[in-house]
């Protein structure tokens, strides 16, 4: 102890922040909501299955993949108009992509649990009580009613974008309605897609068998499709059996090192103070000064390349470039990291996390993993007018955390105690054989 | 001079030296919501052909000095209100009987054939109307001795001019999507037509080739050199790759290149607002679109330039709410709201329908031009910023108060109007430009008031832009502290008048005989 003499109020305090350590409830079947083994095993045919998508390429598999902890393996993927898978993909030569998508595929481990109550990084869903019906969605008060749950809700949205899943202009029926701005009805893009699913006989037999009013005779929408794929990646990717859930439950201790890091995290780093939680994980938003790279989220009528994150959401310049802090589940198995990706490394990204935006002025794009592909914006955006890096940096409000090596070292152990062998074992079920429609699977 | 009807002829003398009192400081802008005061829910309704249009005519079709209007439903009603207004009452309307039109899309007022009465061109989707004012706004079907060619495109833009040694206007329509083209609708965008006149009556569709689904035209002597070009904004949504903004020159009939300097813009192309408010005489204009909207400032010569972001009037995405994805652009149009003596502009936003790439709350824009010639957000402030699917719109007095009112239409919600209750606002002078026939209302001519500091305000009467909206009324004038002013008509056959000194706070009527001398009439 190098302390010798420690005066009266330091111990005051040390014992106040024990005392005020938030006693972490374990995850438990509490927290998920149950479905029967019937609708998870349609979700997963569905969540398989490129059927969903315009052009009929890319599941949702694709870019949520057991092999890449319900990632990709790539900073910012190729969706549409993409061949092969994780860090294989390339452009297809036959229907060449437009731009990469502009964020990082978020893992989906415990998506389904009922502390998750902001989806996508900027929680464009997300349960609020301030609207109807208690969420928002991008659809706002048009949106359809039906679905289950958050994680059904959003479910809804890959499948419009036009760089993720739907296609583009008049390539197909679905990518020609969402460009028209036509979504719900029944001569919407959710309907058109669901018409496709209906079409297909053992879909319509598994629908009828799930849900009674579809065998009473109403067709199958969208909101039925978003249902059971909810209800597969709820069952599929929960994930509460890493060491650190054993400790959370009294069962075993975790390894010194990263007991150590435990303590760290919750402690003097301040890491838990928005990873919170079972989830680790606060669902709110925070400006970590990551480097943007990629097209950014700027629509085809915009130049510029920036991500404002959260407040392309809510409108709140308080919110620029911040994005929702992600879950650490499995953080080892969902490289790269940070809302666009721009680090492979973990250990990388987390000392520049440490110090927010000191990786800004230097980054380059040896530390992104981007699939290869003719772009029309550069990937590294230059200047003012692009990605905006100084407004990144300014928009930073947490302070830099000082760790020794082993300090730095013991976090990394427990950020590895997070991992549950069954997500390195790719999930609960594993990849189907075959699904409805008879299109490959991404293995 | 033909039917007009002046109840109280004046000659407006100035005696009085012209005053030199400074401006005040610019008044607080307000409105009242009178939307309460349409007898029936009017609003544009509709399917796909219906997600863009939804325009509205203005025009004083039964002669009282009120103006009156017609809205676009699309596929709901589309009707015709009279104006119930007392002079500086408060707003009120009363429906018309009016011939049941399909699919309209717009609708745009214009003297067709010179007897002084307006008259209504009805935009569609399928073949366009062209409705002959008979007054006490009572309309007929053109007859068919005008050979007008109602086409079958889906029609969503118009202007018209009257071209030089031409008896009667030539009519521009502009196309949208091609819908029996079977490759559509991206990529697919319809021909564009031209109706020139033959004699009294009109020749042969002209084909504008190639048309990138027009939603906005212009006709408008941009250039200053007494030959108006016919200026389209395009929608890229359905274009998609090889479309631009267009210049046309009328003769002979080309478009602008960009060997003569026209450079390749590509906007999702909405409306069109044309003003001159740098107060060199040259207009600038407004595109509206999606995310960005463009000023463009016109620095002579055939050159456009983007405005600086500092000016303020880019509102690309919404200013309040908790809604912060891209805003979408439909009308725009410059008035003075406040009459300070600097134009103010007004956008109409709204989501297309379901894209969730652009706010579904997206507030109409009211920007009010400051002192340094920068735009300030009143929008919300005033009330006039709601959120729904604004389409068309106006900014025109209703009640005769001297204050610019708006009407605005609404995609799925009801027609707004709002009157304009700004306390302590400027001085004002409206000019009702008339001339002999055929071309009644002097289309294409400059009107340029001078204020006593010496800073020249200029008007284009044109027909054509904004959204699938018109108006045939007043020019107005916010002329801020000035008492008098002087003023001056460029008419169309580049006749220049001199100046003559008026009073203000009025509305003028203003004539020619066969001299340079103006005729300024007060209506009443």
């Amino acid at each position: 102890m190098r302390l010798r003499f420690v005066t009266p109020l330091l111990v005051l305090t040390a014992t106040m922040a024990l005392a005020e350590a938030p006693a972490i409830a374990p995850l438990s079947d509490a927290d998920f909501p149950q479905f029967s083994t019937a609708e998870i095993a349609l979700g997963q045919a569905l969540f398989w299955d490129r059927e969903l998508s315009g052009n009929r390429g890319i599941s949702c598999a694709t870019c949520h993949h057991p092999r890449f902890g319900t990632s990709d393996g790539v900073s910012l993927d190729i969706g549409e108009g993409g061949i092969g898978l994780g860090p294989d993909r390339k452009a297809d030569p036959k229907n060449y992509p437009e731009q990469r998508i502009p964020r990082n595929a978020p893992a989906l481990w415990n998506v389904g649990a009922h502390g998750f109550t902001v989806l996508f990084a900027d929680g464009r869903i997300e349960a609020d009580s301030s609207r109807a019906g208690g969420f928002r969605t991008p659809l706002e008060d048009e949106m359809v009613t039906g679905f289950a749950s958050l994680l059904s809700a959003q479910t809804m949205f890959p499948v419009l974008s036009s760089d993720e899943m739907a296609g583009h202009y008049e390539e197909n029926e679905i990518s020609t309605l969402v460009r028209q701005g036509r979504i719900t009805g029944p001569d919407g893009a959710w309907e058109a897609i669901a018409r496709r699913i209906a079409a297909i006989p053992a879909y319509a037999a598994d629908f009828k068998s799930v849900y009674p009013e579809i065998s009473a005779g109403r067709p199958i929408h969208f909101t039925d499709i978003s249902n059971a794929v909810a209800a597969y990646m709820t069952f599929d990717f929960r994930s509460d059996g890493s060491p650190y859930d054993a400790f959370l439950r009294g069962e075993a201790a975790l390894s010194d090192q990263a007991e150590a890091g435990r303590v760290l995290f919750y402690g003097k780093a301040g890491c838990g103070n928005c990873h919170s939680g079972a989830l680790l994980t606060d669902m709110t938003y925070h400006a970590m000064g990551d480097p943007q790279i990629g097209p950014g989220k700027a629509e085809r009528f915009e130049r510029h390349q920036r991500d404002t994150g959260r407040m392309r959401v809510s409108n709140n310049p308080a919110d620029a470039y911040a994005f929702r802090t992600p879950s650490l589940r499995n953080v080892t198995l969902t490289a790269p990291y940070g809302h666009a990706g721009s680090y492979r490394d973990l250990s990388d990204y987390l000392r520049h996390h440490m110090a927010p935006g000191s990786g800004l002025a230097d980054y380059d794009l040896s530390h992104a993993i981007l699939p290869a592909m003719e772009v029309g914006k550069p990937d590294l955006a230059p200047g003012e007018e692009a990605s905006n890096y100084a407004a990144i940096a300014n928009a930073i409000k947490a302070p830099a955390i000082s760790l020794s090596e082993p300090e730095f070292n013991s976090i990394m152990a427990f950020l590895k105690a997070l991992e549950d062998p069954l997500a390195v074992a790719g999930g609960r079920m594993g990849i189907p054989d075959s699904v409805p429609s008879g299109l490959p699977i991404d293995r | 001079m033909p039917l007009i009807k002046i109840k109280r002829l004046a000659w407006i003398a100035t005696f009085a030296t012209l005053s030199g009192a400074a401006l005040p400081a610019a008044a607080e802008v307000s409105f009242t919501d009178r939307s309460q005061a349409l007898p029936l829910r009017q609003s544009y309704e509709g399917e796909w052909n219906h997600y863009v249009g939804g325009g509205v005519a203005v025009l004083d079709c039964n002669d009282d000095g009120l103006p009156d209007f017609f809205a676009a439903g699309g596929a709901a009603p589309s009707r015709l209100f009279v104006n119930t207004s007392g002079k500086s009452g408060d707003i009120s309307f009363a429906e018309h009987p009016i011939a049941s039109l399909s699919e309209v899309t717009g609708a745009y007022p214009i003297d067709i054939d010179g007897d002084d009465i307006l008259d209504l061109v009805v935009l569609q989707d399928g073949p366009n109307t062209l409705l002959r004012g008979e007054g006490q706004c009572n309309f007929t079907a053109a007859p068919t001795a005008w050979g007008f060619q109602a086409g079958s495109e889906w029609t969503t833009s118009f202007s018209a001019t009257f071209e030089a040694g031409q008896s009667w206007p030539t009519l521009a329509f502009g196309n949208y999507v091609d819908e029996t083209n079977p490759d559509g609708p991206f990529e697919a965008c319809d021909k564009n037509y031209l109706l020139r006149p033959a004699a009294r009556s009109f020749g042969p569709r002209i084909p504008l080739e190639p048309g990138f689904c027009a939603l906005s035209m212009l006709f408008s002597d941009w250039q200053r050199n007494g030959v108006p070009d016919l200026r389209v904004s395009n929608d890229r949504q359905y274009y998609v790759r090889n479309g631009r903004e267009q210049m046309w020159h009328m003769t002979p009939l080309a478009e602008y290149t960009e060997a003569e300097g026209w450079p390749v813009m590509k906007l999702w192309g909405m409306g069109i607002a044309s003003r001159d408010i740098t107060g060199d005489g040259l207009p600038e204009v407004v595109l509206t679109s999606m995310g960005d909207q463009t000023l463009q400032l016109n620095m002579g010569k055939g050159v456009m330039k983007n405005a600086p972001y500092a000016t303020g009037t880019y509102s690309s995405v919404p200013y309040n709410g908790d809604d912060g994805r891209a805003s979408t652009g439909w009308h725009a149009e410059f008035g003075d709201i406040n009459n300070d003596g600097r134009d103010d502009l007004f956008i109409a936003k709204g989501n297309v329908e379901q894209m969730p790439s652009n706010a579904i709350h997206d507030p109409n824009n009211l920007l009010i031009q400051q002192a340094d010639g920068s735009f300030v957000e009143k929008g919300g402030v005033t009330g006039v910023g709601t959120t729904e699917r604004s389409r068309g719109a106006a900014v025109v007095d209703l009640n005769k108060d001297g204050l610019l009112d708006l009407l605005v239409v609404n995609r799925r919600a009801p027609l707004e109007i709002w009157q304009n209750t700004t306390a302590e606002a400027g001085h004002w002078l409206a000019i009702d430009l008339r001339d002999a026939g055929p071309n009644s209302r002097a289309i294409g001519a400059f009107v340029e008031l001078r204020l006593p500091d010496g800073r020249i305000q200029t008007q284009e009467h044109t027909v054509g832009g904004g959204h699938a909206s018109g108006e045939a009324s007043p020019l107005h004038f916010g002329l801020g502290a000035a008492e008098q002013v002087e003023l001056r008509v460029i008419w169309p056959d580049g006749q220049t008048s001199d100046w003559a000194r008026t009073a203000t706070n009025l509305i003028l009527r203003v004539s020619r005989d066969a001299r340079p001398t103006l005729l300024l009439a007060e209506e009443p």
